[in-house]
């Protein structure tokens, strides 16, 4: 009974270890953040972008299709990704714990104290109409980016933003675009891709479109985005709380 | 057919395996070589083959594919000799291939130390070959010789210190009986040169410093001992004219690359184009395109060389659409600046003034707020090869308009740490690239094709009226040289990085062409 007793407090122990291993120790103050950012304006800016953005590497403030711990991310930071264009960054423990701290302030989760999730999950498939174009676990719209889990991966302040002006910031395969095709329809959409010679929509109504540009008179940026802006014209500000509060917590 | 048949007979004669100083001044006269990296010592990068030509390059088909396996940006020119095509890859890699069957004859790579920090990919951009030996920098600052039929590395010197942050990626030139090699580094902090190596014994001939100390001509355009740190790299391959007896090369920017506080003065040479005596190494004259430039604005450009008639009288001339946006059109001989004209959208400078010197405007200088300046850090165009066709006498340049917002920051030089000093944010969405065809007496652009991305491939130029090229989205081109209709193209399925070449292999035409981390060739069906 003693060696259970024994057993159980090795395991215990084995057990905390092994979580903490799976998050670096390190301190998120506002100061590491400051210490990672200036290491990744040296070191990943140049490919990721100042603002981390992306260039010719990815958007780093984007949905990642891996979830990643931080001792994950440290070492594909410092090892980089075989097969790609990232290549392993020198840099020490401490470096890379900043760059980490860093990275992460640049995404989620989301943390929402204020507001009803109820009454935001009803906002959310009623009067604020986001269903009409985000997918939550499975139901709801295609035009825009699945939200299962964006409580997760965006950060409190994201979320401000793009309820507040979403054209601010668009995600890749969600610019909004308008074609007008050589005789005469008019499509409008978001893009998926495009080269000099073809087009890749999806159009309103949800339809996958493709095109090769011989066949469009003349294809158009659009400025603002097909997502619109949650004002208090449109949401008040206790029912912009609530629906804040059911996104914070789409996890 | 025939014509083509029986120059190649002749050719076959005085078999490859000895490339003399003739073979190279023959240039592309030889229809089945391609021997230096613009393909001749001119850089116009123009074949005279016009087996595929506007009426039939429509038809233009997948002849093989070369998988390299190795990823990183491929940015290398293959050199082919006689039916055997020689290309380098990123982290040193090479190949020597079946130029009929694409199929591998050897491969080479070399052993690069494990913690080496290089800026912009571990990339190559090609051999060059002279006698039986091709010639390849690495990345670790080395020069190194291979044996032609083998890849057996036969020598190797050291160009410098790695650790210094040195590196080297361009392919070498071949100037009489001399390896010329450039150098990479001024993101680094490191002092810029151009070296020189004897062939035969592998001894460095001379060795031009494109920063000078003080006392030495351009050491006053250096505040305090900022020199020592001065940048002004030599990556990318220049051309040689024989008759005037010059190597042209451009230099790239000083350090640390966005913030100048530290160095006041113009910082000659940094974004220059020099004018070299080979035998020598010593200067006979320079240009510099962006004095005390704070936008790393390398002049790391191809040089091309041609003859033109300006005011009807003959001129040599050498032309270089710059980094900063202005398009410079000089005589070779003296370096007297004829044309000087934007030819994509800049902020920074009205124009360039009667002295040769820009007209900087208020508000061109990276700030710690950020400062939005046209064009951004890659700028107009970068290293990718122009081409130049002298009977449309049209430079085919690969454009970018791309405006940026600019940030600076003090910055302490640290061995082996990237020194710049600063950095920019590019907007995702805003901006292009374009294919520009510009008449080098006026820099008016004739005609342009719109990326939807800037391209960072260059153009190939050839006898049948044909433009090729490629783009970021991944596409093969063929354009008509005059009107630049697009012609043909293939998507290939990844970024192209490299300039296309061309070459007959028995009576057909091929065109070859990196593209991802592939070596795609083209031709004619049968």
């Amino acid at each position: 009974m003693r060696t259970t007793a024994a057993q159980t407090i090795i395991v215990l122990l084995l057990f905390c270890i092994c979580a903490a291993g799976a998050q670096l120790p390190y301190d998120d103050s506002p100061a590491a953040v400051e210490q990672g950012l200036r290491i990744f304006r040296t070191k990943c800016a140049r490919c990721h972008n100042l603002n981390a953005q992306g260039y010719t590497g990815r958007d780093l403030t984007q949905q990642w299709k891996r979830k990643l711990t931080d001792a994950q991310l440290a070492t594909l930071i410092t090892q980089g990704i075989p097969g790609t264009a990232m290549p392993p960054i020198k840099l020490d423990s401490t470096q890379t714990a900043h760059v980490v701290v860093y990275l992460r302030s640049l995404r989620g989760p989301a943390r929402v104290d204020t507001g009803d999730p109820k009454k935001g999950e009803a906002l959310f498939w009623g009067k604020a109409e986001c269903s009409k174009c985000h997918m939550v676990r499975g139901r709801g719209g295609r035009l825009g980016p699945d939200l299962t889990q964006v409580g997760f991966l965006r950060s409190k302040s994201f979320l401000i933003r793009e309820l507040r002006n979403p054209s601010d910031y668009v995600p890749r395969g969600y610019d909004p675009v308008m074609l007008v095709t050589n005789s005469g329809e008019r499509v409008k959409g978001v893009r998926k891709n495009e080269d000099a010679f073809s087009i890749q929509i999806m159009d309103e109504n949800e339809n996958l479109r493709m095109f090769e540009k011989s066949d469009l008179r003349d294809i158009s940026q659009l400025d603002q985005s097909l997502m619109p802006a949650y004002d208090p014209d449109r949401l008040s500000e206790a029912e912009y709380n609530d629906l804040l509060r059911y996104l914070a917590g789409l996890q | 057919m025939k014509k083509f048949a029986l120059i190649l007979i002749t050719v076959q004669l005085s078999f490859g395996q000895n490339i003399t100083t003739q073979d190279l001044l023959n240039g592309l006269k030889a229809p089945a070589r391609w021997l230096t990296y613009s393909g001749d010592y001119s850089g116009q990068r123009h074949s005279p083959l016009s087996q595929i030509e506007a009426s039939n390059v429509s038809r233009l088909k997948t002849a093989w594919i070369f998988q390299t396996g190795v990823a990183g940006k491929f940015e290398a020119t293959p050199l082919v000799i006689d039916g055997v095509v020689y290309v380098t890859g990123p982290e040193n890699h090479a190949w020597a291939l079946d130029a009929k069957s694409g199929r591998e004859i050897w491969h080479h790579v070399d052993n690069l130390p494990p913690s080496m920090d290089v800026c912009c990919g571990k990339v190559n951009r090609g051999f060059a070959v002279y006698r039986d030996k091709l010639y390849m920098t690495t990345l670790d600052a080395n020069l190194v010789a291979l044996d032609l039929k083998t890849g057996s590395v036969v020598g190797g010197v050291i160009i410098d210190d790695y650790k210094k942050g040195y590196s080297a990626t361009a392919a070498p030139l071949v100037v009489k009986d001399k390896i010329v090699v450039g150098i990479a580094g001024a993101d680094y902090g490191t002092r810029g040169f151009l070296d020189a190596f004897d062939a035969a014994s592998g001894k460095l001939a001379w060795r031009f410093w494109t920063i000078p100390k003080p006392g030495e001509p351009g050491g006053d355009t250096w505040a305090a001992n900022s020199w020592e740190r001065g940048g002004g790299s030599t990556w990318l391959t220049g051309t040689y004219d024989p008759e005037l007896n010059l190597i042209y090369w451009g230099t790239g920017n000083p350090a640390p690359n966005l913030n100048g506080a530290n160095r006041q003065g113009d910082n000659l040479f940094t974004n220059s184009l020099v004018a070299i005596d080979p035998d020598s190494g010593k200067l006979r004259w320079h240009y510099q395109f962006t004095p005390h430039d704070t936008h790393d604005w390398d002049a790391n450009h191809i040089p091309v060389l041609a003859d033109m008639t300006v005011g009807g009288i003959k001129r040599r001339l050498v032309f270089v659409a710059n980094r900063n946006g202005f398009f410079y059109t000089f005589d070779r001989t003296n370096g007297e600046l004829l044309v000087a004209k934007p030819y994509i959208r800049t902020s920074w400078a009205k124009e360039i003034g009667r002295n040769g010197k820009p007209v900087v405007l208020p508000g061109s200088e990276p700030t710690e707020k950020g400062q939005l300046i046209c064009p951004d850090m890659d700028g107009g165009t970068n290293w990718m090869s122009p081409s130049f066709n002298p009977d449309s006498g049209l430079l085919y340049v690969t454009a970018r308009e791309v405006c940026a917002t600019y940030y600076s920051w003090p910055e302490e030089y640290k061995q082996g740490n990237t020194y710049w000093g600063g950095n920019s944010v590019r907007p995702r969405n805003s901006g292009y690239g374009a294919l520009r065809a510009i008449d080098p007496l006026t820099a008016e652009v004739k005609w342009e094709f719109r990326y939807p991305t800037p391209s960072m491939a260059g153009t190939l130029s050839t006898a049948g009226g044909l433009v090729f090229t490629g783009d970021m989205e991944g596409n093969i081109s063929a354009f008509d040289a005059r009107t630049g209709k697009n012609l043909w193209h293939l998507q290939t399925g990844a970024p192209i990085y490299a300039a296309p070449m061309t070459f007959m292999l028995g009576d057909k035409q091929y065109v070859l062409i990196a593209a991802g981390v592939n070596l795609i060739a083209l031709t004619l069906p049968a």
